[in-house]
């Protein structure tokens, strides 16, 4: 397959990264020429310098033989006019990264009639605050995954010295409800455990199980969850807007901490019953006077790392339970999570995973990157094909590093052990170290990304 | 200021006036009153004057906001002083000043009378004060651009002199076509009402004066004792209904019939506090007045009535509330300072004004304890800015002090204190009764010469929303 990127920023360098890897044919179309270098030297893909919106340089990246056009560049207005040119090329799907609500709204609102054809918009923004909001949902975990249509949930959790299980193996905790441990984050390090394998503090476990079966789950491994009522956002960009648009649609008390004055009054015209307030988020008194300390997670969402990391922890000093906060450079991710800070999001990360997911094939009704992009879990739609149905899953031959988490079968979800089978018509969920992605995907005979 | 564009434009309202003085006159031939003759003479001299003041005097091409004021106020002048000539030459009013407040308390919606027996009044004057009710409900100047739409690019500045309410809305692109459309409204509403109170058992000449009164929110009766002479209950319920409709902001009712769903009701924040303030204070006076009419059906059917009626500044009377209960009264008392909703055809402060000051009290009492809070007040899905914010506020300060000075101008004519201040509140809402001496059963008959013109100025200054008069006795205003 050829696909050609447009825009050789962060999220089009790891898409290319991604397509690349998977040996796909990929151009990529840059206009500034250092950042052209860098991706020229790194990555085995073509380059164009140039304007996505320009036909000539499309032609020359050869628009008419792609399948795949991802216009990620800053610019909204460029990235719809290169989506809608390559439609007109005959490519066969487009992705634009559209950030202005007033663009990016009309392809929510679900009018085709009004649609430009693009057919991914996707909102950085938007992504990143439905990401939060689900996050919220689920405040104890690190990281919240749905699969089999909302059914199936898995949970990142890290272990605190209150967790009975620590220093039990895997085969001696009872769950009490059907569950399994996919993987476990051991000092930087992603293992797939066996039975055998003891848990330990600090470990971050990956958790799968039936959604009303998780709360039992959670239990066994010594986390409780607490139901959140407030929440304060600092930073009142599009990201806090859209956070607190969907936390008041949940009937969450939401405060809002911007420092802009102009800004405060467009959320305040825009918001009902979020409280705007006019502020520097290092002001520790006005954290302390809007009570910081009292809310049920504080979310740092404002444009510059620093002060997002900062006032995360002056949050967490002032006695705040849950902190989430955005950092763009997911180079110091996981050294955020070191220093104290509960929940890491990354914009970037999301809008690449997001388009990553759309162009997956057919079998794969959901794909999610876990554990800063070491891991993967698909969901796989199982073929007439399946070689190894209807075999016991102990008598498979099954990928070393992966794993089946849960599998759905005529509207019920199970969690399998060994002397389950799969059979055509199932979906599962399987959880896969990065490097074993492609022997999962041979395994289950699925066509190569296949547009 | 272009003065020539003012009287031209006066000239074509006056020709508007003398031509809609032709009814009565036509009334008067057909019943064969001896003052049809000097109504048809009137008349013709008001449209021949109108006519030969606009063709002698051409107007310059547009019209800023001074040119508006004046052209609104002094149309509103004419307007009372064109009526008045009816009542004063035919003889059935004779002395001026009366004749002149019951012209301006008919075109200003206020239905305050200084007849003591309207049943002996002939046909056609009698049809000219529901006429002027009516012509003033929807506002002289409405009628104009509706029917001649000649105003061109001044015409909103004018639209909006007149226009009740904070907020003024098109709801089509052009003025004359949202003028059109009012008046359709205001129309048949009008006729709907006028056919069901026949069905009802009213004669034809009652049905459509009622109507008129009714729909307009003015309060003149052809009976002395009002709606209450009719003494039904259907009739009594049918015009509790239309008064409240008339207090409803004519554009809903475009814009309701233009989705064909009555949604656009409910999402108007307005319309939902003046409905629930008439439910409210309905329910409270009947639960009230239960045992003095011994059944529950019977104190709604009072009780809802003279809510409705002084509520939205109509000031028609089924019975005379003067004896009810002391609480009662306050309830009553209290709804007559907040009347209808804006683009309504009632009067008053307007109920939304007092949510936009009932909102911001919530806000300037959150900010207290957090100071660091930037708040945006919304009605609906409309924002109001600082300024919008600050004009309507002070219009209710203002309101309160014209009302206060109103006051002491009558209780310098003599009259006691609840007197006073009944009578002040009841023109300067255009609502019509008060209480004590200009109750429920008495008339403003016995105010003197004085006082009357003092309290059709104030029904004149509580019609055009304050601002349009004022702004006249600004001296700047004037100067180049």
């Amino acid at each position: 397959m050829r696909a050609i990127i447009i825009g050789a920023g962060k999220v089009g360098y790891s898409i290319a990264q991604m397509l690349s890897y998977e040996g796909h044919d990929v151009v990529v179309v840059e206009k500034d020429e250092d950042r052209m270098a860098i991706v020229a030297d790194t990555l085995d893909v073509q380059t164009f310098a140039g304007s996505g919106a320009n036909i000539q340089v499309l032609e020359e990246a050869g628009v008419e033989q792609a399948d795949l056009l991802v216009a990620v560049t800053e610019a909204d207005e460029l990235n719809m006019v290169a989506c809608l040119l390559a439609k007109k090329y005959g490519v066969k799907r487009t992705v634009a990264r559209v950030r202005n609500p007033e663009y990016a709204e009309n392809a929510h609102k679900g009018r085709d009639k009004m649609s430009l054809g693009i057919d991914l918009i996707i909102n950085p923004e938007r992504v990143t605050a439905k990401e939060i909001a689900k996050l919220l949902d689920v405040p104890e975990a690190i990281n919240v995954e749905y699969y089999a249509d909302g059914q199936v949930q898995l949970l990142e959790l890290k272990l605190t010295e209150e967790c009975p299980a620590i220093g039990k193996s895997l085969i001696g905790i009872n769950f009490r409800k059907p569950a399994l441990i996919v993987a476990i984050l051991r000092k930087g390090e992603l293992i797939i455990p066996r039975g055998a394998d003891v848990l330990t503090k600090g470990d971050i476990v990956f958790v799968v199980s039936r959604v009303e079966d998780m709360l039992d789950v959670e239990k066994a491994l010594g986390k409780k969850r607490d139901k959140i009522e407030s929440v304060m956002i600092l930073g009142g960009g599009r990201i806090g807007y859209y956070l607190a648009k969907i936390l008041e649609r949940k009937k969450i008390k939401v405060k809002i901490i911007e420092r802009d004055r102009q800004k405060c009054r467009e959320l305040s015209k825009k918001l009902d019953s979020t409280l705007v307030l006019n502020g520097d988020g290092t002001d520790i008194d006005l954290l302390k006077t809007e009570g910081a300390g009292e809310v049920d997670s504080f979310v740092a969402v404002t444009g510059d790392d620093k002060l997002n990391l900062l006032v995360s922890l002056l949050a967490k000093h002032l006695g705040v339970k849950n902190s989430i906060t955005q950092i763009r450079r997911s180079d110091y991710i996981p050294l955020v999570e070191q220093v104290g800070i509960d929940i890491v999001v990354s914009p970037r990360a999301l809008t690449a995973s997001h388009i990553l997911k759309f162009i997956r094939p057919s079998e794969i009704v959901s794909v999610s990157f876990l554990g800063g992009a070491k891991a993967e879990t698909l969901e796989i739609r199982v073929s007439e094909q399946f070689k190894a149905a209807n075999k016991k899953l102990k008598d498979i031959n099954f990928p070393k590093r992966a794993i089946i988490g849960a599998v759905l079968r005529g509207g019920q979800v199970f969690v399998p052990t060994g002397e389950d089978m799969i059979i055509p018509g199932d979906r599962v969920m399987v959880f896969a170290l990065a490097d074993s992605v492609n022997k999962v995907e041979d395994f289950f005979g699925i066509s190569k990304w296949g547009v | 200021m272009k003065y020539q564009t003012v009287v031209h434009i006066l000239g074509n309202i006056l020709v508007i006036l003398g031509g809609t003085l032709g009814i009565p006159t036509f009334l008067a031939f057909y019943y064969d009153e001896p003052i049809a003759v000097k109504l048809a003479i009137l008349s013709i001299f008001i449209m021949v004057l109108g006519a030969a003041v606009s063709l002698a005097v051409k107007r310059t091409n547009s019209i800023g906001h001074r040119e508006a004021f004046t052209i609104v106020s002094l149309s509103w002048l004419a307007a009372a002083f064109v009526g008045a000539l009816p009542y004063w030459v035919t003889g059935v009013i004779p002395d001026f000043a009366s004749a002149f407040f019951e012209s301006m308390s008919g075109f200003t919606t206020t239905g305050a009378s200084i007849f003591t027996d309207v049943e002996v009044i002939p046909k056609s004057i009698m049809f000219w004060r529901g006429l002027t009710h009516w012509l003033g409900g929807m506002g002289i100047i409405v009628l104009f651009v509706a029917l001649l739409s000649q105003l061109g690019t001044g015409a909103m500045q004018v639209f909006k002199a007149e226009a009740s309410g904070p907020i003024t809305e098109k709801v089509m692109p052009r003025i004359s076509e949202t003028a059109k459309i009012l008046w359709f409204t205001y129309v048949i509403m009008t006729v709907v009402l006028a056919v069901a109170l026949k069905i009802a058992g009213m004669g034809w000449f009652d049905s459509l004066f009622h109507s008129f009164s009714a729909v307009s929110t003015g309060g003149f009766s052809t009976k002395n004792a009002s709606i209450g002479y009719y003494n039904s209950a259907t009739i009594e319920w049918l015009i509790t209904l239309f008064m409240f409709l008339g207090g409803v902001n004519f554009t809903l009712y475009f814009a309701a019939l233009k989705r064909k769903s009555l949604k656009k009701f409910w999402e108007n924040q307005e319309f939902r506090a003046f409905l629930y303030i008439t439910l409210v204070s309905g329910t409270l006076i009947s639960l009230y007045l239960w045992k003095d009419y011994g059944s529950i059906s019977e104190a709604a059917r009072y009780g809802f009535f003279q809510v409705v009626s002084l509520l939205t500044t109509t000031g028609f009377m089924s019975a005379n509330y003067e004896v009810w209960p002391a609480f009662t009264l306050g309830v009553l008392f209290f709804v007559m300072f907040i009347g209808g909703s804006a683009g309504s055809t009632s009067g008053g402060i307007k109920t939304g004004r007092w949510l936009v000051l009932w909102k911001n009290t919530g806000l300037e009492l959150k900010k207290q304890f957090h100071p660091k809070a930037v708040f945006s007040l919304r009605i609906g899905s409309k924002h109001y800015s600082e300024g919008i914010i600050v004009g309507i506020l002070q219009f209710i300060a203002l309101y309160f002090f014209i009302l206060i000075i109103g006051s002491l101008a009558i209780s310098f004519l003599g009259f006691d204190l609840l007197t006073a201040f009944t009578s002040a509140l009841a023109c300067l809402g255009n609502i019509g009764p008060g209480f004590g001496e200009v109750g429920p059963a008495e008339n403003y008959s016995h105010i003197p010469a004085l006082g009357k013109y003092i309290l059709s100025l104030l029904m004149l200054i509580g019609r055009l929303e304050l601002y349009t008069i004022l702004v006249l006795f600004l001296p700047s205003f004037w100067r180049k």
